[in-house]
């Protein structure tokens, strides 16, 4: 085991996939002399081959659209998108072909792709760089929208997407590529794309996050611990399909819940959650369902970018009031 | 049809009054304006005329209940306006006697009284305007829901103690006890309850031993009050009580209050005051001075409320009286429009009423400054509690025969009259107070001076 950052997990994945499988291919803007922008594919260029790991033109239609050819004859792409505010030039082809082929051939054919992008805010970066719009492919059906929280779960979970038989969109929280090292097993880990994992265990509130925004809420957590609020922490991990099961099985042990992503807040994932809890888990509720959220503005420049994410004393004060709601 | 007769918003943020008197039963025929009961808001005793004329059908509420604004009082029988039977009786099917979730929604406060009889058919406003108790869901969280199906209770006819009169899980179990005590849920819950009840007790615990980490905590701690005999029960306060402790303590907790303490030499007041006017209290002198006072610092008659002070250029000064029911403070209207006599009688007149109980809401409301003399009692000092919204009260301890050096550096006797002025920090500065006492002070030494204010 060894403790490796974000982007080191999901260099791993990838050359674990590209090792066993010589159907995976790489492409993307810079992902392959020069090792991606992030340094996702760095070495991948070296070692495979340019027939497997190469450049694209800067069109993420046509990076998109070629990932959704060559996955119907037979490749299993991975496609790179540089930023997730870039991908909307794209998103004709992710919606409109690679989200309806199994559908429209009436199973002929599948489009196992991956298409990886950095999104979220974090990184003091430029206009079109921080956005966190996971309910856009979410809201598509044909797709899997999965985020990771750190670096085994990248790992774990893009070795999964890359196994997956149908398209993945696959979103890295830019901000936490670096930010953290964590143990990641030596041995190969497969994911599971269907279920949420609970990060912490308590009785009074259950907290759903994903992404970035679940070591902020396990870091509020840990806080109230000392005033006695004992928090249970989901991690989705999958946003959709979402696996509904898990957040309501503890919303209805707990009876409170709060939910926490740095996605804008109307129309956000929050409200997709709060439907099924409110469907399923409604006689057991003691209290409004909480939302700790982006807010509805375009995410700020970089002097304002922190007071748009949810921070911890924001999840805290979200958690005591839920806790606090007299039922 | 019937209607219902409901508690009505009295103004200046009350929103429940007591109820003193039930002047109906159940059976009586009434006219409109006549009285059906006496309620205590603040320590005034209004009587509550009919809005309607009828025949009482149900009196909702008992003497000392407290009842909030929206809440039905008494319901009457009349069938002059010819409402289809099959209606009501869907009312009352429907949702039974909902006394909660009323008070929010002044479109039904108004409703009550009857006038909007003939509202178009829209099935809900139909509802709402038939005079029956609101039938809109109380306000609870749907696990309470869940709880009282459970436990077979009509959640709208259980009180909720919650905010906004929201019911809670623990009035549901409250309502359910000597029913069916035992069942289940209520007892899974109960757990979840004492489990976190246990964890939160540990967790005090902790850190009780944490700041005091040489005293062994025994497990069985007692925390009660140690009592020679049975406990006789705790009970609610009640009536002007409650009244006062609401208002004291809203006034502690949101005025920073300070007192400024002096003493005032009343040995030539007295002498003139057993000459001239032997029948006037020294209250009322120390009123007639304040008044004085008052019109060179105008910031110390005023109100502040939402963060807005108003300077008042009236002055209406309360008066504090000790009665058999209690504290309560009459407010003596135009003070400084009156003559010191004016004032000296005035305010016998209102002791009086004070203390038969015969103060109406007019009498105890609108004051701009507060006089409370404690001095008949005792006491060398203390610190008032001002009377929110106003800014600053005056208190008079004992005046007594006190040794005081002159200026000469002799010892004599003097009757000292020792003043007590809290003032709301926010609003004047300590050097505004002593300025203010200071004129008082002044005044009251000098009764010629006194007399020539006007």
């Amino acid at each position: 085991m060894a403790e490796r950052t974000m982007i080191e997990a999901i260099r791993l994945a990838l050359h674990e996939a590209m090792t066993e499988d010589d159907s995976v291919v790489v492409l993307g803007e810079d992902v392959g002399v020069d090792g991606g922008v992030f340094r996702a594919t760095e070495g991948l260029h070296e070692e495979f081959g340019p027939w497997r790991v190469f450049d694209s033109p800067l069109a993420e239609a046509v990076i998109v659209g070629a990932s959704v050819g060559m996955a119907i004859a037979g490749a299993r792409p991975v496609c790179e998108l540089q930023f997730s505010g870039f991908s909307y030039l794209g998103f004709h082809q992710l919606e409109e072909h690679a989200a309806r082929m199994r559908w429209r051939s009436r199973g002929r054919f599948s489009v196992p792709m991956v298409v990886r992008m950095p999104y979220g805010a974090g990184v003091r970066a430029l206009e079109h760089h921080s956005e966190s719009k996971e309910v856009i492919f979410a809201h598509v059906p044909g797709l899997t929208t999965v985020i990771p929280s750190g670096p085994r779960s990248a790992r774990a979970l893009l070795a999964a997407a890359i196994r997956s038989p149908d398209p993945v969109v696959f979103l890295e929280p830019k901000s936490i590529y670096r930010s953290f090292r964590e143990e990641v097993p030596d041995e190969p880990e497969v994911g599971d794309l269907r279920s949420a994992r609970r990060v912490r265990e308590g009785d009074d509130i259950t907290l759903v996050a994903w992404g970035a925004m679940v070591r902020r809420t396990q870091e509020a957590a840990d806080e109230l611990a000392d005033d006695g609020i004992e928090c249970d922490v989901i991690d989705l991990r999958t946003v959709s399909p979402l696996d509904e099961s898990s957040i309501v099985e503890s919303a209805q042990r707990t009876g409170r819940v709060a939910i926490v992503h740095e996605a804008h807040r109307s129309f956000g994932p929050a409200g997709e959650i709060i439907a099924r809890l409110v469907e399923q888990a409604f006689w057991q509720l003691e209290a409004p369902i909480a939302r700790v959220t982006g807010y509805d503005v375009h995410v700020p420049y970089f002097a304002r970018e922190q007071a748009y994410l949810p921070d911890g004393d924001r999840i805290a004060e979200a958690i005591r009031a839920t806790v606090e709601e007299p039922s | 049809m019937s209607r219902t007769f409901s508690l009505q918003d009295p103004g200046e943020g009350i929103h429940e009054a007591e109820v003193a008197e039930v002047l109906v039963a159940e059976g009586d025929s009434v006219e409109e304006d006549d009285s059906v009961m006496v309620v205590t808001t603040d320590k005034a005793d209004s009587e509550l005329p009919s809005p309607f004329a009828g025949t009482v059908e149900t009196v909702h509420v008992s003497v000392g209940d407290i009842v909030e604004v929206g809440d039905p009082l008494v319901t009457f029988d009349g069938d002059e306006d010819g409402e289809e039977p099959a209606e009501r009786d869907e009312d009352v099917e429907d949702e039974g006697e909902s006394d909660e979730g009323e008070s929010d929604e002044g479109e039904e406060d108004q409703e009550t009284d009857g006038e909007e009889e003939e509202d178009p058919e829209d099935e809900a406003d139909r509802r709402s305007t038939s005079g029956e108790p609101s039938a809109a869901p109380v306000p609870a969280s749907p696990s309470t829901r869940r709880l009282a199906r459970e436990l077979d209770i009509d959640i709208s006819a259980v009180d909720g103690s919650g905010p906004g009169g929201r019911v809670l899980a623990d009035d549901v179990r409250k309502a359910a006890e000597g029913g069916r005590p035992d069942a289940e849920g209520a007892e899974k819950k109960d757990e979840k309850r004492k489990k976190k009840k246990e964890k939160k007790e540990k967790k005090e615990k902790r850190a009780k031993e944490a700041e005091e980490p040489e005293e062994e905590q025994p497990q069985e701690q007692p925390t009660e009050p140690r009592r020679r005999e049975e406990p006789g029960g705790a009970q609610p306060l009640r009536g002007w009580r409650r009244a006062t402790a609401r208002r004291v303590a809203e006034s502690w907790q949101t005025i920073p209050h300070v007192t400024h303490m002096d003493r005032a030499d009343i040995t030539g007041l007295e002498t003139f005051r057993a000459e001239r006017a032997p029948d006037l209290t020294m209250t009322a002198f120390v009123v007639k001075a304040a008044i004085g006072a008052l019109s060179e610092h105008p910031r110390f008659n005023a109100t502040f409320r939402d963060d807005e002070l108003e300077v008042r250029p009236d002055c209406h000064v309360g008066v504090a009286v000790d009665t058999e029911r209690g504290l309560v403070v009459p407010v003596l209207a135009d003070a400084d429009r009156r003559s010191l006599r004016e004032i000296g009688d005035e305010l016998e007149q209102l002791g009086e009423r004070a203390r038969s109980g015969s103060l109406e809401r007019d009498d105890v409301s609108g004051g701009t400054f507060t006089v409370t003399n404690v001095g008949p009692l005792g006491g060398t000092a203390f610190t008032p509690i001002i009377v929110p919204p106003q800014v600053a009260i005056l208190g008079l301890a004992r005046a007594a025969p006190t040794p005081v050096v002159t200026d000469d550096g002799e010892i004599v006797v003097r009757t000292m009259l020792p003043i007590c002025l809290a003032f709301d920090h926010r609003i004047n500065d300590g050097a505004d107070a002593a300025r203010f006492v200071s004129t008082i002070v002044a005044l009251l030494e000098d009764p010629d001076e006194l007399l020539m204010r006007s």
